[in-house]
């Protein structure tokens, strides 16, 4: 039977891969790694330890899943590896990320009007500006055309725009914040494309002079030195500055600051439910962050990072033994690697031995243990035409926080449950569909279990009426159920800094004591009594703290 | 013989203090103390248990209901009372009522055992009619064998000492008489019930000559003997030692005789009992001598009040108003010469008159009586008969020196300690553990009791020696070895109160010991045999090994050198069963290299690592999950319950919740303690269910391959809570580190074949360990219908529940300790069981006491 306080730990499982970097035409061995990652997925899935659920439970790919956005990759990706995926792993939900490879700089993208934006029109431009919003087309077609893998209680904005946004899931107790960081390194990019548009002839000028032999160096050096000038007239400073100096780092915002309603929202939650264990994705790793935006402690970036347990990054392809960065206090950050980590140069993969050109190619599972918030990452590398486990396990700890009382949700809970009948306030908390009232307050299941609902500190029910019961049905077991919610307690007494299980600790020493009177005393009484014939009969106390029947009952209400 | 034991003896000593109110009831007259004692101590026992007892209270009638005597010597008034229960014998001997005014200060000194009587309509004859004394005079006589003789007989001996002495009475013609074997310093106790003191004189000598020669099977005793050992060219030697190495009497009157009727003098009563007793011993003879322990100052108060007692008068004055007084030297007490003092009558009336006044406690503390014998057997033969001296005979102190420690060792300790620089009072400690040890190993009475040390006493100089050759090499803190040698110091200390202070040096004075009110040296001290034995059996490593047993109250961790029992253990030799294999094995996993104690923290860490679960974390944390304890209960399994799961797990939830320390305070078994035992439970039965022998697979293994069962429905709630946690935990634990616990099991099986080989090659061990421990908790796992049953207690106040319908047991748990019977006829059948056992562990000790003093002597310990 299921019971309700099984305080079990919640352990989920993450696949986790990032920068797949997908093309629409592919050679061979990338369908080999493919074919050979959807068979080590299959047996990490299938890892059968006794009743034990090694199942993965979310596929999480922070960004870049394909080279250019262009819809032929999406579509390519969807068929070779989604699809595949989903197939051997239907019970898993997939959390895409969207990365500044996944925007499609194309015919419509006015690339000089976004090299030129400053930092605080970039915000919105990114966010809001719908025109703009073009850039993200084939990553939500790609989105919706998967949004049965997506978990669909997901959290609005996420399930509009698959942006950004987070997912709450209950029943891990886990919350992921994903965060949009697309438009970061776009610049390259940017200036590419607006130089592919407005220079091919001074390029291809270039090119030639620079094949020509008796051509000095000088020469070469004042034709792109005119190219330059050129650009300059065209560009802010800003943007020279962005594509000549720092190519990608800094100057970069995130978008959380224009998301402040929904980080409202987010820091509520996470007070709310302080042991929730909390997982942010973003594409691109802290050292891309503007500085101010990183080293500042009240920035939001550091906010977050004070609050989430684990930061999963991606973007700079890191190598299998990359070290992790844990501050005190601070969330775990973790960077993935490439999952297709091809030589840059594709024109030469025909001369490369597949071995070391897909060598850096790699994909994580992540263990993570809800209660004792701890992680253990596997990480796999692909070799010779198989993914192999990385011999080394990642181990990181965290302290367990204390979880203080929430009175909001208690009070919460108390009302939701006041409105409810007793049998379904039993039936759901032991999850039983067929639940039946026999007598007076004493409900029977199809096992013949008997159930009361205690809504005092006593248990109220009479002796005689659950003797009887007891004869009539032959029962081995009966549940006393006590919801701390409905014994009577003032509430408003509770410190606000209370330890939450030092209470229900508290309570139910008392409560305990007196339910044993009452079984020492109902098995006593002899004189009415033929205690003989239900000598066996076992009386279970169970005490159901409010936050383990908060999120079952707040769905209900 | 094969002695059958139906019935234990419980026996008190005890003082009445003085100056407490005297009251004339139906016609007795008796002090508020001893009113209230019996109805604290006996009459609400009995009335406790009858009210919860099935049978008719006549079933129970001639037990726990005493004999009373009144004392001439150091002790005012005699208990006998029988038993068939021991837990009554260690219980508070102080009048408990709502009365403010505490008594004064009083005595009291107890001793209990097994009456050997094998004719049982004797004993209801002594103890049914408690209206009319079956005698006007009772006397006790302990007996201290001899010891050269006992050690390698054990109860061969004492059957055939019991036939003698049962053969000596009916000689002198004594009807009525109790022959009891003890747990004290002394084996037998022999009560005789008798109208004429000299039959007393005349016992206590024929007792006193008895040497082997008299004993029917004298080859067979010599034989075993240990003084075959000691002296082996001239068996005759042998055969002229006594049977008895000591004895101690005490003589005193009936109840009646000195309670009934108001008046001091019979003479002034028409007390028909009364009268006839004064008039066929007016004339009797009883030499006595009657000391004053007369407060500084007071000894003229005393004259002026005995003279002013025509009752008193009589017996100490003249007629000229003159008396003779002695002072005694040493405490200064006073001698009274009686006027009459070889005459009995006046030892009775002065009882009787000390019974009814307090008046004369006003300048004395305490009047003592000693008794002379005029008809001495004894001492006319030892004039005719050159040697009788056994010491001399066997030239034992010799022999006993080979026990002890010599001077010149202690001297080389003395100068070691001094090099170590370990503090002066802690060396001079360690020194006087030698002295001590040497002074009762040295005791041709004691030293059985003090071979108990021997291990200890090597172990202690073990100790300084290697400490002393450390310190050639390395410099270490003195603490560190200050604290170890305060543990041995601790422990012989302990021990030693509880073997001497309680033994025939310290006779008069009360038992003090918290533990019990009757000295046990003899469980204490065969208990130990039993572990020493049952150690080599499953050891395999050199380290020395022979614990001391000591008395615990909480729980039983034991270290190399103590091993721990609760004071009722002892007497319900099952429970001790139950862990002796674990408490030999705790100091082995916990100190030796045979399962290294480092990789098992490794272990743990992996598993921790592996399983990554908080639950198991909390375990951990808690110390419940323990590979220590794993070991240890395979062991346990394989060796104590020969791979019967069921008999196993019932006996660690008997063991369990008769042990208090495990409960919370509203009555219910602890939720953490529930939750290790569970874990324990659980990691045998996967362990086994992955061992793959064929010996396993079978019927009555059944529930080793069924889940776990919770024991009784109280515990349901915590059961339910944590079951399937733990048996998830416990299924992983086992897939993935099954190839930890599979290199165990090598040394497993070695311990196991081990100790196959080691018990068949001895008959003894043998015996005991496969037959007697083994059997008895089959037995009793059997007469409870495989059931455990717990006693219920109220749960506010924790008294018992009466019930109307009672469980199909033997006995039922009681949380507060060991088992609770709901009728007599169940506790006599468990106590007639149990006493064999007890029995087969004072035989064995005793035998093979003989070969561990030879392996001391040969230093093969």
């Amino acid at each position: 039977m299921n019971l309700p306080i099984q305080n079990r730990d919640k352990k989920i499982r993450i696949l986790w891969l990032s920068d797949i970097h997908y093309l629409s035409e592919k050679p061979i061995y990338i369908e080999n790694l493919i074919t050979s990652f959807i068979s080590t997925v299959k047996k990490i899935d299938s890892e059968k330890k006794k009743k034990i659920s090694y199942k993965i439970d979310y596929v999480i790919i922070s960004g870049d899943l394909t080279n250019k956005g262009l819809i032929e990759e999406f579509e390519m990706l969807t068929k070779d590896l989604i699809t595949p995926l989903f197939n051997e792993i239907p019970k898993a939900k997939f959390l895409p990320l969207v990365g500044n490879h996944d925007l499609e700089i194309g015919k419509n993208i006015d690339a000089k009007a976004i090299l030129n934006l400053n930092s605080i029109n970039k915000h919105s431009y990114f966010s809001k500006d719908k025109k703009y919003n073009n850039l993200y087309k084939n990553y939500i077609d790609f989105c919706k055309k998967n949004i049965n893998l997506i978990p669909n209680d997901i959290e609005i904005p996420y399930k509009d725009h698959f942006k950004y946004g987070y997912h709450v899931d209950t029943n891990k107790s886990v919350l992921f914040i994903l965060i949009n960081s697309a438009w970061y390194s776009l610049s390259v990019k940017l200036i590419e494309f607006f130089i592919s548009e407005n220079y091919i002839s001074v390029i291809k000028e270039i090119k030639m002079s620079l094949e020509r032999k008796d051509f000095s160096l000088l020469e070469s050096l004042k034709i792109i030195n005119k190219f330059l000038t050129h650009i300059k007239k065209n560009l802010t400073n800003d943007a020279y500055a962005i594509s000549y100096k720092t190519v990608e780092y800094g100057n970069q915002i995130l978008l959380l600051n224009l998301l402040l309603k929904d980080v409202k929202e987010l820091n509520k939650f996470i007070q709310l439910y302080p042991e929730y264990f909390k997982i942010a994705v973003m594409h691109h790793p802290e050292n891309h962050l503007e500085w101010g935006e990183r080293f500042d402690e009240n920035s939001m970036y550091n906010l977050l990072k004070s609050k989430v347990d684990l930061f999963l990054t991606s973007h700079e392809h890191v190598r299998k033994n990359h070290k992790h960065t844990k501050v005190k206090g601070e969330a775990l950050q973790l960077k993935s690697g490439a999952f297709i980590e091809l030589k840059l140069d594709m024109e030469l993969k025909k001369d490369i031995h597949v071995e070391d050109n897909l060598k850096y190619s790699t994909f994580s599972i992540l263990d993570v243990n809800i209660i004792k918030k701890n992680i253990r990452e596997t990480k796999y590398t692909f070799s010779k035409d198989n993914w192999k486990k990385h011999s080394k396990k990642f181990e990181h700890e965290f302290l367990k926080n204390k979880i203080i009382f929430n009175k909001m949700i208690y009070s919460k809970t108390m009302e939701g449950i006041r409105k409810m009948s007793d049998l379904d306030v039993l039936g759901g908390i032991y999850s039983i569909d067929n639940l039946s009232l026999i007598s007076n307050g004493i409900y029977i299941n199809a096992n013949n279990d008997l159930y009361i609902l205690v809504k005092t500190s006593e248990v109220d029910v009479d002796t005689d009426i659950l003797y009887k019961s007891i004869l009539k049905t032959h029962t081995n077991n009966v549940y006393f159920t006590y919801l701390d919610v409905l014994i009577e307690k003032d509430v408003n007494h509770i410190d606000d800094h209370a330890d939450r299980d030092i209470i229900l600790g508290q309570l139910k020493t008392s409560l305990f004591k007196k339910f044993n009177n009452f079984r020492a005393n109902f098995f006593d009484s002899s004189g009415i009594i033929n205690v003989d014939s239900i000598n066996q009969v076992s009386f279970i106390f169970i005490l159901v703290p409010y936050w383990e029947i908060n999120n079952f009952f707040m769905n209900n209400c | 013989m094969k002695l059958n034991i139906d019935y234990g003896i419980h026996i008190i000593f005890s003082n009445i203090p003085p100056e407490n109110d005297k009251v004339f009831e139906d016609g007795k007259i008796v002090s508020k103390f001893e009113k209230e004692i019996e109805k604290s101590y006996f009459t609400d026992f009995r009335e406790e248990f009858g009210k919860n007892c099935l049978d008719s209270s006549s079933d129970i009638d001639i037990l726990y209901s005493p004999l009373k005597f009144y004392m001439l010597g150091d002790q005012d008034v005699l208990y006998i009372t029988l038993i068939n229960n021991f837990k009554f014998s260690h219980r508070l001997f102080e009048p408990i009522t709502n009365n403010n005014n505490n008594f004064n200060p009083h005595s009291f000194q107890s001793y209990s055992g097994f009456v050997l009587n094998q004719d049982s309509n004797q004993i209801n004859k002594i103890f049914e009619n408690k209206k009319k004394p079956l005698s006007y005079f009772v006397a006790v006589i302990n007996l201290k064998l001899n010891n050269g003789l006992y050690i390698g007989n054990g109860f061969d001996y004492i059957s055939s000492i019991y036939s003698k002495i049962e053969f000596v009475i009916s000689e002198i013609g004594i009807e009525n008489f109790l022959i009891n074997k003890t747990f004290s310093w002394f084996e037998i106790s022999v009560i005789v019930f008798i109208n004429n003191p000299d039959l007393l004189s005349e016992l206590l000598s024929e007792l006193r000559l008895l040497t082997l020669n008299n004993l029917d099977d004298k080859e067979k005793l010599l034989t075993n003997s240990l003084y075959k050992e000691i002296q082996t060219d001239d068996d005759n030697k042998i055969y002229s030692t006594s049977l008895f190495s000591d004895s101690n009497s005490h003589f005193g009157f009936s109840e009646m005789l000195i309670n009934e009727s108001e008046e001091v003098s019979p003479l002034n009563t028409e007390n028909e009992y009364l009268l006839e007793f004064y008039n066929s011993h007016v004339n009797t003879p009883l030499k006595t001598e009657i000391e004053w322990q007369v407060k500084p100052g007071h000894f003229y108060d005393l004259i002026s009040h005995i003279k002013r007692e025509p009752n008193l008068l009589d017996i100490f004055f003249k007629n000229d108003d003159r008396f003779e007084s002695h002072m005694v030297l040493g405490k200064c007490d006073y001698y009274l010469a009686e006027l009459n003092g070889d005459r009995l009558i006046s030892n009775f009336i002065l009882l009787r008159y000390i019974a009814r006044d307090n008046k004369l406690y006003e300048y004395i503390r305490k009047v003592r009586t000693y008794l002379f014998f005029e008809n001495n057997k004894e001492f006319e033969v030892k004039n005719t008969q050159a040697i009788l001296n056994n010491e001399e005979l066997i030239n034992l102190p010799s022999f006993l020196k080979k026990l002890s420690t010599s001077i010149s060792e202690i001297k080389n300790y003395d100068d070691k300690l001094r090099t170590l620089k370990v503090s002066r009072h802690i060396r001079n400690k360690v020194l006087k553990v030698f002295s001590n040890f040497n002074n009762g190993i040295l005791d041709p009475i004691q030293f059985t009791y003090f071979l108990d040390f021997s291990v200890l006493i090597e172990k202690l100089k073990q100790l300084i020696d290697s400490e002393y050759d450390d310190k050639k090499t390395v410099t270490k803190k003195i603490n560190e070895i200050t604290v170890k040698l305060v543990d041995f110091i601790d422990t012989f200390q302990e021990a030693y109160n509880v073997r001497y202070l309680n033994g025939y040096q310290f006779e008069s004075i009360s038992d003090f010991d918290l533990d019990f009110n009757n000295s046990i040296q003899q469980l204490l001290s065969n208990y130990g045999i039993l572990v020493y034995e049952y150690g080599k059996l499953i050891r395999s490593d050199d380290e020395l090994y022979g614990p001391v047993i000591q008395l615990n109250d909480m729980d039983t961790v034991s270290d190399p050198i103590t091993i721990n029992y609760t004071v009722h253990h002892l007497t319900s030799p099952e429970l001790v069963f139950t862990t002796i294999t674990k408490e030999v094995l705790n100091p082995i996993l916990k100190y030796s290299n045979q399962f290294p104690r480092d990789d098992f923290k490794k272990v743990i860490k992996k598993l921790k690592k592996a399983i990554n679960d908080s639950y198991f974390d909390d375990l951990i944390i808690s110390e419940s999950f323990d590979l220590d304890y794993f070991i240890t209960d395979v062991i346990r399994f394989i060796i104590n319950f020969k791979k019967n799961f069921d008999l196993f797990q019932h006996w660690v939830w008997t063991y369990n919740f008769q042990n208090t320390s495990l409960y919370d305070t509203d009555g219910m078994f602890n939720e953490d303690y529930l939750k290790m035992e569970m874990l324990r439970l659980m990691m045998i039965q996967k362990y086994f269910r992955l061992w793959n022998d064929s010996s396993l697979i079978s019927e009555k293994e059944a529930p080793l391959n069924s889940p776990l069962e919770c024991p009784i429905p109280n515990l349901k709630t915590y059961w339910i809570l944590h079951f399937d946690k733990l048996d998830k935990l416990t299924d992983l634990i086992f897939e993935k580190y099954s190839f930890l616990f599979d290199s165990y099991k090598k040394t497993i099986l070695e311990m196991e074949k081990n100790y196959q080989i080691k018990s068949s090659e001895n008959e003894f061990s043998d015996n005991v360990f496969n037959s007697l421990i083994v059997s008895t908790l089959n037995d009793q796992y059997y007469l409870n219908c495989k059931k455990i049953s717990l006693l219920d207690r109220s749960w506010n106040s924790g008294i018992i529940i009466p019930k109307k319908h009672y469980p199909n047991v033997l006995y039922a748990i009681d949380q507060i300790g060991s088992q609770y019977f709901y009728s007599n006829y169940n506790m006599q059948k468990y106590f007639k069981k149990n006493a064999m056992v007890i029995i087969g562990i004072l035989d064995f000790g005793t035998k093979r006491k003989k070969d561990f003093i030879i392996r001391i002597i040969k230093k093969s310990l």
